[in-house]
């Protein structure tokens, strides 16, 4: 079971106007910002556990690559690491849409894949990277010089 | 001669847009633009991609970048049944490379003149790539791209400032600007400074939930416009005088958010405010700004050239022998009408694949939508009839067949069949329905679809001649 800490009020972990991460199945980044700092929320997959992020229609089409960037600003990832888990998240709900393609199913899946292998970078994807010292958490004036 | 295009893509429209220049009457018969509305601000004639499958980003010797057009040589060379190598020739060498960069410049020439209008240029060429950024901190070497994205070359930036719009849904600068920098080293080229520069949008301009497709439409009205230009010219207010990169040397780069129309005059508006180089990032599908501007675009430059559009879907082809006749248009909805016919003397498929309805799946098997045309994936293999998920692997970068996979034509873009003969003396094909390559991995996405049709809309006019001569 998972408590909050009371030294830390709740309010500080909510943006004023929450933004709509996931509008297939309505998470706001709030709830993930909340879940990530205090709920010992870690990966992609572990929002679409808590949060249910990414496992409506569109199958994180629309809405994993902008949960990895609110991830990332909370929990100081790397570019490196926000690479790994956008992809590791998307070719996990690949394997689950696969086995079963008819119809519509196709296209949605024509889609996914547009959204994640055509929309991809050249930077290779590890587990282990941090932002470490330029974490925006620490410093909001952070800069790659 | 009666000509009928199915499919209100970009190869449709462009193939449409050619033959109404020529003279020709031509019917459009469009349900929507498909997968050009979900493009994301690049056209993409010979892209390199990090996956195994794609164009390579390097020379051999990985020294420097390849150029766009030494990367469409690469294709003609190295994909024997990409749609590039149909027309142009397989084995590649000059002559094929020639031919295939003429048609690539005319082609973007001809695009440009339809947009203009709309205030959308098709900006780049084949000499060297831009170096732009998408939405999530990609970097995309792009040949040609659409005004908006296009004024975004990282390369010869000095300082690359990130805009930080609070609010704002699908957009978080610093991860932005740490996932380009970590691009750069991955390609290997020295880097601009990236920058974090929050810009000073007043409460309430930002919509709750933070729609940048809301706030798009916000910046298309006169008032918007003001307040983000505003915003842009008061960005570094307060801050330290210190030595900054002025004019051509520093970009400001903002997320997709200038409006649906009249991108061109509103970046000239915010250059000027700004003081340096403005662009937005390239979008990812499927959140598309760019490709519903396109859309747009298109639609006009059709209203415009005179082409009789009509919005529905094709139910099904009349065919005797070796000619198809008429098309069969399911009702539009609300209408009265049973069904309309459409006769035609040549007709253009550009149906595109699974998302704009040109490939179905029934009875359990992949096939194409209106004459079961046979369909072939990269490898050459015919797989219509097959269940979707038998052409699946199990990790998406892995080479897919399901998205591979479409009719087979000859150098005229009459498609095939199973003999190796055209099927058909009036039909033609155009864009994605054309299979043999996969838009994800080669990233040669609109530039099949804009080539194929307007080479389709000339091979259409030179059967016109034939049969009216």
């Amino acid at each position: 079971v998972l408590e909050e800490t009371p030294s830390a009020p709740r309010a500080e972990l909510v943006t004023p106007s929450p933004r709509i991460v996931c509008a297939c199945e309505p998470v706001t980044d709030a709830e993930l910002i909340h879940a990530a700092l205090r709920e010992g929320l870690r990966t992609l997959t572990d929002c679409s556990l808590r949060v249910r992020l990414g496992v409506g229609a569109c199958q994180g089409a629309s809405c994993a690559a902008a949960a990895a960037g609110v991830l990332a600003e909370a929990l100081g990832w790397s570019a490196e690491q926000a690479a790994y888990e956008l992809t590791t998240f998307l070719a996990e709900r690949w394997r689950v849409a696969t086995p079963a393609l008819a119809g519509a199913q196709i296209a949605a899946l024509e889609l996914h894949r547009a959204a994640d292998v055509g929309a991809r970078g050249f930077t290779r994807g590890d587990r282990t990277g941090h932002a470490g010292e330029d974490s925006p958490r620490r410093g909001a004036s952070w800069e790659a010089a | 001669v009666r000509v009928a295009v199915i499919g209100g893509g970009l190869a449709g429209a462009a193939a449409a847009l050619e033959l109404a220049a020529r003279e020709l009457p031509v019917t459009l018969v469009s349900a929507g633009a498909g997968a050009t509305a979900l493009s994301f601000g690049s056209l993409d004639v010979a892209v390199p991609s990090p996956e195994g499958s794609g164009l390579p980003l390097r020379d051999a010797t990985a020294t420097r970048l390849l150029s766009p057009r030494e990367r469409l040589a690469a294709c003609l060379r190295t994909r024997p049944r990409h749609p590039y190598a149909t027309l142009f020739g397989r084995s590649g060498g000059g002559a094929a490379e020639s031919a295939a960069s003429d048609a690539v410049k005319s082609a973007a020439a001809s695009l440009d003149s339809w947009l203009v209008p709309s205030g959308l240029r098709v900006e780049g060429g084949l000499d060297t790539a831009r170096l732009l950024a998408n939405v999530r901190g990609a970097v995309r070497a792009s040949d040609f791209a659409f005004t908006g994205p296009a004024e975004g070359d990282l390369q010869g930036a000095a300082e690359v400032e990130v805009a930080a719009i609070a609010g704002l849904a699908q957009h978080d600068a610093h991860p932005l600007a740490r996932a380009l920098a970590a691009e750069f080293a991955a390609i290997g080229l020295p880097r601009p400074s990236f920058r974090v520069v929050p810009l000073p949008l007043p409460a309430g301009f930002i919509p709750d939930g933070g729609s940048p497709a809301r706030v798009a439409a916000r910046t298309d009205t006169e008032e918007g416009l003001r307040v983000l230009l505003e915003a842009v010219a008061g960005r570094a207010r307060g801050e330290t005088p210190g030595r900054r990169a002025e004019g051509e040397r520093r970009l400001l780069l903002l997320p997709p958010i200038l409006g649906f129309s009249g991108v061109q005059a509103t970046l000239a508006r915010l250059r000027e405010a700004a003081g340096c180089r403005v662009a937005e990032c390239l979008g990812a599908p499927p959140a598309s700004l760019a490709g519903l501007r396109l859309a747009n675009a298109l639609s006009a430059a059709l209203l415009r050239e005179g082409v009789v559009v009509h919005r529905a879907r094709v139910r099904a082809l009349e065919r005797t022998g070796r000619r198809v006749n008429a098309l069969r248009l399911l009702p539009r909805q609300g209408s009265s009408n049973t069904e309309e016919r459409l006769e035609a003397d040549v007709l253009l498929l550009a149906s595109g694949r699974f998302l704009g309805g040109g490939l179905v799946e029934r009875e359990g098997g992949v096939h194409e939508a209106l004459l079961d045309l046979p369909l072939y994936d990269e490898a050459g293999v015919r797989v219509d009839g097959w269940a979707a998920n038998r052409l699946v692997r199990a990790s998406p970068e892995l080479p897919q067949r399901l998205f591979s996979t479409g009719v087979r034509t000859d150098a005229r873009l009459r498609p095939l069949g199973a003999d190796g003969a055209p099927l058909f003396e009036n039909l033609f094909a155009a864009g994605d329905l054309i299979g043999g390559f996969d838009p994800a991995t080669q990233r040669t996405g609109l530039g099949v679809a804009l080539v194929t049709g307007l080479r389709a809309a000339s091979e259409i006019a030179r059967l016109a001649e034939e049969e009216g001569a």
